[in-house]
C-alpha cells in the first residue's frame, strides 16, 4: 500500500499469480482494481486524497504517462511547460 | 538527527530550458486535498525533473543539488517529500517554501534514506537501511521513530501517512511482501516494535 487518506481508503499494488503488477483501491472493505482505460501496459496507483482522487502512471505504446482518476474519469498527465 | 538545508530552490529564478519542452515520460505520485499533484518527468536530455501540477499548469521544481530526484507526496500546506540520489546514495528531502532540507535517518548506512509520505502535521514517513536491513520510520521535527513489523524477516517499508497518523506500507516475510496499516504501535492485531533512533 502506497498511500492512505483520512477515511482510511488505501491504494497500492500487488502481483498476480502470473507475476503481473496490478493496482488497487481498498475502500470500505471493497477491493477495486484500477486500470487507466488508455493503458496497454502497467497501471500504477501511488496517491489518493480525501476526495478519493487518485494519481499514478500508466504505460502505452508511446511510453509512460501520469494520470488523475476522479471518480472513474481519467485525465492523462504529460508534462509540458 | 541529520537534517540540513540544501539551499534555496531556484524555481522562481530559473527559466524552463528548451530541453524541458516536452517530456519523454511523466509519472504522478502524490495529490493533496487541493488537487495539487506532484510527480516527475524525463526531459529529452535524459534528466528526471520534478513537477507540481496546479490548476492545469505544470511547474518545474528545481533540485538545487541536481541528480535524480523523485517527489512522492505533498500535504495541504504544499510541503513536498521525496528523495534524491547523490554519490550512489539515497537521501530523503523535505521541500517547503522553495527550500530543500535533506533528511537522513540516524544510523542509515551507505544505501541511505527514502522519504515517501507526509501529512498535514508534518509527520514524514519512509524507510532506511542499516546493517540489519530495511526499517520504516516516522519523522517529526527531526525526531525519528523506527517502525518494524514483528512479522518482517525481510524489511519494513513505510510509504504513506494520513492526518489521523495511520501509516501504511509493506514488510517482507516468507519470500513475499505484505501490506500493513499501522497506528499507535498497533497493526492488524499485532504490536509493532517502535523506538526512537538516537544519533
Amino acid at each position: 500500500m502506497t498511500a492512505v487518506n483520512d477515511a482510511g481508503s488505501v491504494v497500492g499494488s500487488y502481483k498476480t499469480s502470473n507475476d503481473r503488477m496490478r493496482s488497487f483501491l481498498y475502500s470500505s472493505g471493497v477491493f477495486t482494481t484500477i486500470v487507466d482505460p488508455s493503458a496497454t501496459g502497467v497501471t500504477g496507483v501511488w496517491g489518493i486524497n480525501n476526495a478519493g482522487a487518485m494519481v499514478g502512471y500508466f504505460d502505452d505504446a508511446t511510453g509512460r504517462h501520469g494520470f488523475l482518476d476522479e471518480g472513474g474519469t481519467f485525465t492523462t498527465l504529460d508534462y509540458h511547460p | 538527527m541529520k537534517k540540513f538545508l540544501l539551499g534555496i530552490g531556484l524555481s522562481s529564478l530559473l527559466a524552463v530550458t528548451a530541453l524541458d519542452a516536452r517530456a519523454a515520460l511523466t509519472q504522478a505520485f502524490g495529490i493533496n486535498n487541493s488537487g495539487t499533484i506532484v510527480g516527475n518527468y524525463l526531459n529529452i536530455a535524459g534528466d528526471f525533473r520534478q513537477f507540481e501540477y496546479i490548476s492545469g499548469k505544470y511547474k518545474t521544481i528545481y533540485n538545487p543539488i541536481g541528480g535524480h530526484s523523485v517527489p512522492y507526496a505533498i500535504n495541504d500546506s504544499g510541503i513536498i517529500v521525496g528523495y534524491y540520489r547523490r554519490d550512489h546514495r539515497y537521501y530523503g528531502y523535505i521541500y517547503s517554501s522553495e527550500t530543500f532540507a535533506s533528511i537522513d535517518a540516524p544510523k542509515a548506512n551507505r544505501w541511505g534514506t527514502i522519504a515517501q509520505g507526509v501529512n498535514n502535521a508534518g509527520e514524514v514517513v519512509g524507510y532506511f537501511q542499516n546493517r540489519r536491513g530495511f526499517h520504516g520510520f516516522v519523522e517529526k521535527d527531526g525526531v525519528f521513530t523506527q517502525i518494524d513489523n514483528p512479522r518482517a524477516t525481510n524489511g519494513t517499508y513505510a510509504y504513506g501517512i494520513n492526518n489521523n497518523g495511520v501509516t501504511v506500507g509493506e514488510y517482507g516475510a516468507g519470500g513475499a511482501f505484505h501490506s500493513f496499516a499501522y497506528a499507535n504501535g498497533v497493526s492488524q492485531g499485532s504490536m509493532f516494535q517502535r523506538r526512537q533512533i538516537h544519533t
